[in-house]
């Protein structure tokens, strides 16, 4: 019995810190959250994926349960935020790279799938006024948009 | 009791307004047997039991109509048959033939006329538009560096829409996984619970993107993605049974009833003439089940890789020039060499890669207190405006589900060479995983995990447990200058001693704790650790020794890998000798079945070669 106690023991010492069972997520109240800061970017990561979860919130994201479908624009809006919200680290990386797939996706999510290579140069550009001191994704947004809004072609492209 | 009242109204207006009711159904039902038929089963989850007849392994009650319904197949059938006359009672959100939408989907292509009234599902609809299914990818998250847990790697479908053709992480990932409890995360608990089904299971329906956030940079892994060969009518199969098990959960078993095992079914559920499941009566290793996969799809396309940060940073130090190089080397001991004129004057492609890099560093290692200076590197990033040419990196990873099968067996003849173990004859068997030595096709290059590995040997009289290990896990993740992790093994099992007794069988458990480096052709590690062994034929029952442990492992070309493993442990107890073992194997690969391996081993009281062939299977 001790020896088997042991096995016990050291597998749960391996899978101590995996998230092989752990695969939470995070539904669609997200969006609006603001993030801790700039020192809690890594811990937002994880938080992501270390959420306890409920079918009711993973599925209802989609499923509409949830209130994430009160109409199109909202919902756009809300799409926008969420977005932004759940990968905006990786998506400060990308734009001051100026290219990357999260960035392609921002500029489809923006309604800028048509210019996205200028998408990437113009936030690019305006990176200090967009991440620079956002600790929300509405700020992201606003700042997003000011910086379209600020190119000929961006603004005579993007369906915002 | 006013909820009672409700469902006696309920049932009262039903059977009012469906007058003709579901009893031609169930006729026609009996008549054609459906309750037999192999897709009732697959959308069920029916499987044999073991003490005869059917269990189902969904674990939800409210996943049946019938209280029978988890054993019994003809009683589900009929009390679906009947609550698809009825529409949604108060409390429910949707009436049965919408949350139930694949069963009453197949039963009306089945029976025909004679149905219920059609009604729409605006739930299911609103859903299914969301997710605008055209197509679905088998996502294949390649093994795990810091988790033993996912060191099997994880499987999850995407569920691809024509919308996201150039953007496909917009699109939804559908994945079964254990809901965490985190008053259940602790050591002991958690593997127990895990293994044992203590945890509900699942389904969930996410944003690909997070999936990828957490697998590329949170769990640092390489993605294989592999776009199915599926009708548009298998598409739409696959979506309704989704929606299904949405709702529901089933409890979780690590070892078979798992991540991937579960999607399984979805893609049976997709075309029912695949038997994909019945293919893992005991264990479903994810990279097994993709292969299993491949094997029943011939259609599928080529796999798509999506490099994890590790990958790419590794890439970017392999560009370096020289000098870069030793630019990186000064930056990483002094951040603010970074505002030196020398730097500045560098191209703005070398300051990029550097800058790159010295964020890579933060993210690899998971550094909490560096959010500023991450922002600062962003802006210094981005200030320098310079977009790289778009660069395919050099590959880490091979598609999981090519190469060797998991299990293995073999034999090997042997000889002591030195009196008196003599001649020897050994079979051996694992169950599971890959060693490092093994063909790299499909697996990891840097780690070895093997599961239930028995050898037993002959020798001139009689037949003896020569080796049981449990479990034996190595990564030897190299250390480069970015990104340092640790390397690690650790060996549980029965091994034959004959040098702290005569001839017994203690329970041992080795750890070994360092660094690694080099590469996939070339690898080598150092470690610091020690072996505990226990066995009543020792003067004192638990012996304890430690020291160093090195190795490496050379793959000079195709099919060929070598290995070379040193140790010198000291005795804890007595008399503190040094006692070296040694361990040195070469192994060539016919083809994806058979292997031959010629090995030297001194250790433990034992000193032999054997020459030996194993096959995959």
């Amino acid at each position: 019995m001790k020896k088997i106690g042991l096995g016990f023991l050291l597998l749960g010492s391996l899978f101590l810190g995996s998230n092989a069972f752990a695969d939470g997520t995070s539904g669609c109240g997200l969006g609006s959250q603001v993030w801790k800061g700039q020192s809690g970017l890594i811990s937002h990561l994880s938080a992501m994926t270390t959420n306890g979860s409920s079918y009711s919130q993973t599925f209802g994201m989609t499923s509409g349960t949830s209130n994430c479908d009160v109409n199109k624009s909202v919902e756009l809006e809300r799409q926008k935020d969420v977005f932004v919200a759940q990968n905006h680290l990786i998506l400060s990386e990308e734009m001051a790279q100026g290219q990357g797939e999260f960035l392609v996706a921002y500029a489809a999510v923006m309604g800028c799938d048509k210019a996205s290579a200028r998408f990437a140069q113009v936030t690019m550009g305006h990176y200090d006024q967009i991440f620079g001191s956002a600790t929300n994704s509405a700020q992201v947004l606003a700042g997003t948009e000011a910086a379209i809004a600020g190119d000929s072609e961006l603004s005579s492209t993007c369906k915002l | 009791m006013k909820y009672l009242f409700l469902l006696f109204v309920g049932l009262t207006l039903a059977q009012a307004v469906w007058a003709q009711g579901p009893e031609t159904w169930v006729q026609k039902a009996r008549e054609k047997h459906l309750a037999q038929d192999r897709y009732w089963h697959l959308l069920l989850h029916y499987e044999p039991s073991l003490w005869g007849g059917f269990v189902s392994q969904i674990d939800d009650p409210t996943f049946f109509l019938s209280p029978e319904g988890k054993t019994d197949p003809v009683q589900e059938l009929e009390a679906n048959l009947v609550a698809f006359f009825r529409p949604a009672l108060p409390g429910e959100a949707q009436a049965p033939r919408c949350r139930f939408i694949a069963r009453y989907t197949w039963i009306l292509e089945q029976l025909g006329e004679g149905g219920p009234e059609p009604v729409s599902c605006p739930l299911f609809e609103t859903w299914e538009k969301a997710l605008a299914a055209q197509s679905v990818t088998l996502v294949f998250p390649t093994y795990d560096l810091f988790a033993p847990g996912s060191m099997f790697g994880h499987t999850l479908l995407r569920i691809d829409s024509a919308a996201h053709k150039q953007t496909p992480i917009l699109d939804f990932g559908v994945s079964y996984a254990a809901a965490a409890l985190p008053e259940l995360e602790n050591p002991i608990v958690y593997p127990i619970y895990g293994i044992f089904g203590g945890y509900r299971g699942l389904f969930a329906v996410v944003p690909y993107y997070q999936k990828v956030n957490e697998y590329r940079d949170l769990d640092i892994r390489d993605i294989w993605e592999y776009p199915l060969d599926l009708t548009p009518e298998e598409v739409a199969r696959l979506v309704r049974h989704t929606w299904e098990l949405g709702w529901t959960y089933a409890d979780y078993f690590y070892f078979r009833e798992n991540c991937s095992f579960h999607l399984l079914s979805l893609i049976e559920a997709a075309r029912p003439s695949l038997r994909l499941q019945a293919q893992f009566p005991l264990w479903a290793a994810p990279p097994d089940t993709v292969r299993a996969v491949l094997a029943a799809m011939p259609g599928t396309g080529t796999p798509v890789y999506r490099p994890s940060r590790y990958t790419l940073m590794r890439d970017k130090l392999d560009r370096l020039t020289d000098s870069q190089r030793s630019w990186l080397v000064r930056l990483l001991g002094d951040r603010s060499l970074a505002q030196d004129p020398d730097f500045l004057a560098l191209p703005p492609a070398s300051r990029a890669m550097l800058l790159e890099l010295l964020y890579d560093r933060i993210l690899l290692s998971k550094d909490e207190k560096a959010g500023p200076e991450m922002a600062q590197l962003r802006s210094e990033r981005a200030a320098l405006g310079y977009i790289a040419e778009p660069h395919e990196p050099k590959h880490l990873s091979t598609p999981g589900g090519l190469g060797h099968q998991s299990s293995k067996a073999g034999v090997n003849g042997g000889q002591g060479l030195t009196s008196p173990s003599g001649e020897f004859l050994e079979l051996w068997a694992r169950l599971s995983f890959h060693d490092l030595l093994d063909d790299l096709l499909g697996y990891p290059a840097f780690s070895g995990i093997e599961f239930g590995r028995l050898r037993v040997r002959q020798t001139s009289r009689h037949w003896a447990v020569e080796e049981l290990t449990l479990l034996r896990v190595q990564t030897f993740w190299p250390s480069d200058l970015v990104f340092q992790p640790l390397a690690w093994q650790v060996r549980l099992g029965w091994m034959r001693d004959r040098q702290d007794c005569l001839d017994c069988l203690p329970l041992a458990l080795e750890v070994g704790l360092g660094r690694a480096f080099g590469e996939e052709g070339l690898m080598a590690w150092t470690l610091l650790g020690g072996r505990w062994k226990h066995s009543r034929f020792y003067p004192t029952p638990d012996r304890l020794a430690l020291g160093p442990m090195v190795g490496l492992v050379y793959r000079p070309a195709p099919h060929w890998s070598l290995g070379l493993e040193l140790a010198a442990l000291v005795q804890v107890e007595g008399s503190k000798e040094v006692k070296p073992e040694s361990q040195a194997q070469v192994a060539y690969h016919l083809g994806e079945q058979w292997e031959l391996r010629l090995g030297r081993h001194q250790g433990l009281g034992a000193e032999e070669a054997s020459l030996g062939i194993s096959a995959y299977w």
